[in-house]
């Protein structure tokens, strides 16, 4: 009998709380990071043209991929970065444990993805009005897609995010057992990248990219990014039990 | 050799990415901002974005064509419509209705006349060559009917955008002119791959450039008894 009960899901909600205001940072890092992704878009990501004696045209396209990869990659170096010690030390101020840590973490990365993805959508819509007050000569087509596309869209692009931020979890798990997985890390990505090149096939990291990709079944696709977000989570829960506890 | 030129932008993109993320990392003795600054920074900029989110959709349309793109099996079943329509042609039989949605009519035409010859004549064969059919009528006048086969580019439809014929009546000879030639630039917007992903659009994955181009037609109802003098197909 305790004369203050704990319960685990207040001190996450409190934890969770605290991230949201402590961790703002990470917030304007986005925002660089989507502006350079919008600057870079600006310049179109491909063009073809054709046509005959009476009507040629040429077409320029513009999406908001590299929006999408560049928030990506923010997910990912994010999640490092929230394993640090810097970060996991800030829980020392609550009653905490492991689990209320990695679930609050969760809960901050999964916001963080939300919010993140809804702003592709938007820095998407925000490079359209930026060319047609810019270059307002020419007939722009934009892709209209229902309701219901659009918000399987922001789903999508919700859960690829947020697939990267465990992907991040799980490095940043890595590199907190050893600082060697720094250097290791890296050389073993690109090192496979460039041994899967060497072959007269890839495969390696074409089919792990079609994987996801290639799947046009939402469902599926839920499924399977849910089950491999969960898969990098749980490693690196487990990794961090072998972490030794705080002096 | 050239996947490794091929990484190095990828590479160069993490590094610069890693080094902003850094950068901005709040550090444990002094932050380099504090947390209203953020908010408040964070806050406008999701603002900017609502507010250009809702520009995006007040956009001026009228001078730009907010095309519905295709997706490949629907331009498929047009092309596939298109394709019957030179056999139906040369099978002497043009119903309109029976082409809906893969032929549209652009303009139409109608000459009063009384002669008992009449020769086509094509100002620029090279250019523009359409096919042109002949049914015979009752009527005393010459119409004519330009259709063109719906012309998509990448899933758009520009049919609009493809000018019609000129033609003139100078006695028993009708010449037909080329359309203005026309060179349209298009912007295509798309949103990030998860979005075309589900929606049975084009991928990054499995993109192909799709579309249709190029058919035309003209149509002429001429009185019964005329002699007509130039390449034709006669039809119904």
């Amino acid at each position: 009998m305790y004369l203050a009960e704990v319960n685990a899901w207040d001190i996450v909600k409190k934890q969770y709380q605290y991230k949201l205001q402590s961790y703002m940072g990470v917030f304007t890092s986005l925002i660089v990071i989507q502006i350079i992704a919008i600057l870079f878009s600006f310049n179109g990501t491909g063009m073809s043209g054709g046509g005959s004696s009476t009507f040629s045209y040429s077409l320029n396209y513009y999406s908001g991929s590299m929006i999408l990869i560049f928030t990506m990659i923010w997910g990912l170096i994010t999640a490092i970065i929230i394993t640090s010690k810097a970060y996991r030390y800030d829980d020392y101020s609550f009653i905490t444990n492991r689990g209320t840590t990695h679930t609050s973490n969760l809960l901050f990365l999964l916001s963080a993805s939300i919010f993140a993805g809804i702003t592709v959508l938007l820095c998407t819509h925000f490079i359209q009005v930026l060319y047609i007050y810019s270059v307002n000569s020419e007939s722009v087509m934009f892709e209209q897609l229902t309701i219901i596309q659009n918000l399987k869209g922001i789903s999508g692009t919700i859960l690829y995010i947020f697939f990267f931020t465990s992907i991040g979890y799980f490095i940043g798990s890595l590199i907190q057992i050893s600082r060697l997985f720094i250097f290791v890390l890296p050389v073993l990505f690109f090192g496979a990248v460039i041994a899967d090149g060497l072959g007269k096939e890839q495969s390696m990291i074409p089919h792990v990219i079609k994987f996801f990709g290639n799947e046009s079944s939402f469902g599926l696709f839920i499924l399977k990014i849910l089950a491999a977000s969960a898969l990098m989570y749980g490693f690196a829960i487990i990794i961090s039990k072998k972490l030794e506890v705080r002096p | 050799m050239s996947l490794l030129l091929a990484i190095v932008p990828i590479i160069v993109v993490v590094l610069l990415l890693s080094g902003i993320l850094f950068a901005f990392k709040p550090k444990k003795k002094k932050p380099v901002m504090g947390v209203k600054k953020t908010k408040w920074i964070v806050g406008s900029y999701a603002v900017i974005l609502i507010i250009a989110t809702v520009l995006s959709f007040l956009l001026p349309i009228d001078r730009n064509t907010a095309g519905k793109s295709l997706s490949k099996s629907e331009v498929d079943k047009i092309q596939k419509v298109q394709d019957s329509i030179y056999g139906s042609i040369s099978n002497g039989r043009f119903k309109e209705q029976e082409f809906k949605g893969a032929l549209i009519k652009k303009k139409s035409w109608s000459f009063p006349f009384n002669e008992k010859a009449l020769t086509f004549s094509l100002r620029n064969p090279d250019n523009f060559s359409p096919s042109i059919l002949v049914e015979k009528t009752n009527a005393r006048e010459i119409q004519g009917i330009y259709y063109v086969g719906k012309a998509i580019v990448d899933g758009i439809d520009v049919t609009d955008k493809i000018s019609s014929p000129t033609i003139h009546l100078n006695h028993s000879s009708l010449i037909i002119g080329n359309p203005d030639a026309k060179e349209v630039k298009f912007a295509k917007f798309s949103t990030a791959f998860s979005f075309d992903q589900f929606s049975g659009k084009p991928t990054v994955f499995n993109h192909e450039s799709y579309g249709i181009f190029g058919i035309d037609i003209l149509y002429l109802k001429v009185p019964k008894n005329v002699q007509i003098t130039g390449d034709y197909h006669p039809v119904n």
